[in-house]
This record gives C-alpha cells, sequence and structure tokens, in this order.
C-alpha cells in the first residue's frame, strides 16, 4: 500500500493526488468520446477546465464560509495546501453550476454529451479504483486463493483492482460498439456496465453495509440501477412500437 | 438490440443478479464475528500500542480509553509540523479538562532532540518516543505530519495527511469531541 510519499518537506497523500489524476484521465476520454460523437472535444476540456477551477475555489470558499471564526483570525491559512480543508458539496455544486452554464452558453447536445461524460467518468472510477488498492480503503474479504494480496496484514480479494478490470472491459467494449449506440444510450450503456461490475465484485468486499437480512447495500443498489438502465433501454428502443411513427 | 432480447435480458439479470445477491449474502452470526479489524483507518479500531514517554515513563494508547485521543506524528526537521504545533497545543489547552487528549509520537529522533524541540514551542501534552518507528509502521504513516482522531471508544473517526489549519483541526475535532 502506498497512503502518502513524503516530496521534500512535503507529505503528499496518493489519493487526493489520483483523484486529480483521474479527473484529467476522464476529461481526456470524454473529450475523444466526444469526437466520436460529432462534438468539438475542446468543449469538454473547457467545460471540465471551469468546472475544476469553480470546484476547487468553491470548495475552499465553502470551507471558509462554515468556518469563519477560525479563517478570520488568520485569513492567510485560506490558500493552505492540504485538500482536505475543503466543503466537497459546495465544490460539487459550484462545479454543476459552470458546466450547466456552460452548456447554456455554447447550446451543446445534451445526448452526445451525456455519452462523453459518462464514458470520461468511468475511466476516472478506474482511477478511483487504484486508489482505493493504495490505499487500502473498501478491501477484499479474505482469501486463500493464489491471487490474493496482502492489506491489512489479511491476504484478501484485491477486490479493488477487480472492479478497475471490469470497468476497464465496460469502457473498452463502450468504445468498440460505440457508433452502434444511439446518442443517449452509450452513456446508459457505461452505467449499466458500470453497475454489473459492481453487482459482480462487491461480492468479495469485506465489512460491507447491509440492508434486511444480511443483503449487501451496494449490490442491491447496482442491480435496481442496472434493470431501471435496461427498462430505459427497452422503452426508448426504436423498435419499441410506441416508438414507431402513427400510420 | 430486438425488445424480445431485451426482454430476456431483462429477466436474466435480474434472476441471476438476485440470486448472485442472495448467495452473497452476510449472514448476522457472521457480521457479528467479524468484527472491525485494529487498523490505521476511518472506522476501525485503532491499533494499541504502548511506547516510553519523554520523562522515562511508558504510555499505552487503550489507557486513554474514554477521552478522544488526536495522535499526531511528528519530527523536529518537519517544517509543516512546526507550522502546526500552536495549534494542537491550544486545542489541548482548551480541551485538556473536558476530555480530550493530544498525543504526540515523535518519530525516529533523539530523546534530547524531542525535547528541545517541546522546549521551543512550549508543549504541554503527552509526548511519546518512536524511536524504532515500530508504531509509525503500524500506522502506515510514510509521511509527516499524520493525525488521526480516535474517539472515546477508541475508534478512529478520521485521518489527516499533511498539515491542518485552524479551520481543519476545528473541524476534525468535532468528529471526535462534538
Amino acid at each position: 500500500m502506498l497512503q502518502s510519499f513524503q516530496l521534500g518537506p512535503l507529505a503528499l497523500p496518493t489519493y487526493p493526488l489520483l483523484l486529480i489524476l483521474g479527473f484529467y484521465l476522464g476529461l481526456f476520454w470524454a473529450a475523444r468520446t466526444a469526437q466520436r460523437r460529432g462534438l468539438d472535444p475542446d468543449h469538454v476540456y473547457n467545460a471540465g477546465f471551469y468546472a475544476a477551477v469553480a470546484g476547487i475555489i468553491g470548495g475552499r470558499l465553502g470551507h471558509v464560509a462554515f468556518h469563519l471564526p477560525a479563517y478570520a483570525g488568520d485569513p492567510l491559512s485560506i490558500l493552505s495546501p492540504n485538500l482536505a480543508a475543503f466543503q466537497p458539496w459546495v465544490a460539487l455544486a459550484a462545479a454543476l453550476l459552470l458546466v450547466a452554464w456552460y452548456i447554456r452558453k455554447h447550446r451543446l447536445p445534451l445526448l452526445p454529451l451525456f455519452d462523453a461524460l459518462a464514458s470520461g467518468g468511468l475511466l476516472t472510477l478506474v482511477v478511483l479504483a487504484l486508489a482505493d488498492f493504495l490505499n487500502g480503503r473498501h478491501y477484499g474479504s479474505p482469501t486463500v486463493l493464489p491471487w490474493a494480496v496482502f492489506q491489512w496484514d489479511v491476504a484478501r480479494h484485491p477486490v479493488q483492482l477487480y472492479e478497475l478490470a471490469g470497468t476497464l472491459m465496460v469502457i473498452l467494449l463502450l468504445w468498440w460498439r460505440l457508433d452502434r449506440l444511439t446518442p443517449g444510450r452509450g452513456g446508459m450503456a457505461a452505467i449499466a456496465g458500470y453497475a454489473a461490475v459492481r453487482l459482480v465484485v462487491d461480492a468479495f468486499r469485506a465489512q460491507p453495509v447491509t440492508i434486511g437480512d444480511g443483503f449487501r447495500l451496494s449490490q442491491v443498489i447496482a442491480l435496481v440501477v442496472l434493470v431501471l438502465v435496461l427498462l430505459a433501454f427497452y422503452q426508448t428502443s426504436p423498435r419499441n412500437p410506441a416508438h414507431r411513427p402513427q400510420a | 438490440m430486438s425488445q424480445r432480447f431485451l426482454s430476456l435480458l431483462i429477466f436474466i439479470v435480474l434472476t441471476l443478479g438476485s440470486v448472485w445477491i442472495w448467495f452473497n449474502r452476510v449472514p448476522a452470526s457472521d457480521s457479528a464475528a467479524a468484527a472491525q479489524p485494529a487498523i490505521p483507518m476511518a472506522g476501525h479500531p485503532a491499533p494499541d500500542f504502548t511506547l516510553p514517554t519523554l520523562d522515562g515513563q511508558s504510555l499505552r494508547l487503550s489507557d486513554l480509553r474514554g477521552q478522544a485521543v488526536v495522535l499526531n506524528f511528528w519530527a523536529s526537521w518537519c517544517g509543516p509540523c512546526r507550522a502546526e504545533m500552536p495549534e494542537l497545543e491550544q486545542a489541548f489547552r482548551d480541551r485538556a479538562g473536558g476530555g480530550l487528549v493530544v498525543l504526540g509520537v515523535n518519530q525516529g529522533e533523539q530523546p534530547a532532540i524531542a525535547a528541545d524541540f517541546v522546549q521551543r514551542f512550549g508543549l504541554t501534552f503527552p509526548i511519546v518516543l518512536d524511536q524504532e518507528l515500530q508504531v509509525s509502521r503500524l500506522y502506515r504513516t510514510n509521511s509527516l505530519p499524520t493525525t488521526f482522531f480516535i474517539d472515546r471508544n477508541g475508534v478512529i473517526k478520521d485521518q489527516v495527511i499533511g498539515q491542518m489549519n485552524t479551520a481543519l483541526l476545528e473541524e476534525r475535532l468535532r468528529t471526535v469531541y462534538p
């Protein structure tokens, strides 16, 4: 595991750094997908840049607003390099608001953009799975299988790597079949694919949150999402009689 | 994809998914037996240790059970550690009577160096010496400063890597000392 590394006097945690890398790679992949959907990839980079700036500034300002007396005593600490001093919900809201403004300003078509962002989001999730693996987060249940990894001194399923590999497969499949999916259905396929991955691999996660008679909550959510997306596929199918033009 | 194929797919996914979830459910007896292991991660019991203090006594983490603990790994050569020490000292002085302990773990230095540091910064909270780095390894502290927030039941509620400003310290303190 590699939770952090020392660079001179700075302690650099791997999780937030990989989060940043995942954001960039997700943006890159979204831009590639957007290009295949006939969109200018620069729009994706621009929207991503605005979202990142708004998220960082909004997240820190949110933290300042929630802890005004502490920052009033030491205003320079607003510039603290510690990425933990953020309000994530304010950051997310600021980023989404700016992206919505950008889409509206440039009148971008929503469905192809949805396909691009969902595909890019999958690559971000791949990097986050790697970050989880390096930090021993969301670790697997004990096993004696030959590919077990030692996390927290116990041989465990490398469940984060299962998730990483499964999500990569979904990305590749989606890239291969993208041209056969109408705009909007690419994004739906991305969500369905990730839900299917979580439905399978979360069986090997340790310490799950359970509901009812010991059912793993994340698996239940994944199955519900998967079925809902497949139903949406069914409803929006061009061959659905409800969508056929009336004679 | 044809309508018939999609209908069949939905049926198969629903059936196989439900069976898979049923097959992998966690019996109540198992979840009770699989108590959270003591590992340095939020939601888990803090791994216990005993280390010598600066004044030659020894201090065991579990002896502090019943009090909230801010476990801070530091070294005198670490600039961000020096920068956050006044904040930690202030937090300790403000709340010491109410059941909060700041416990500084000096990483790998000679007692004289640690003592000089403590005197220079006027630290009044307890300091233990991890000269062999066994506790640093136990807590996977690859970089300094690293701080763990442990509640009165000995459960880690949060971890911060890097220097904390006042706001961040106050925010994370509330997870163990509401």
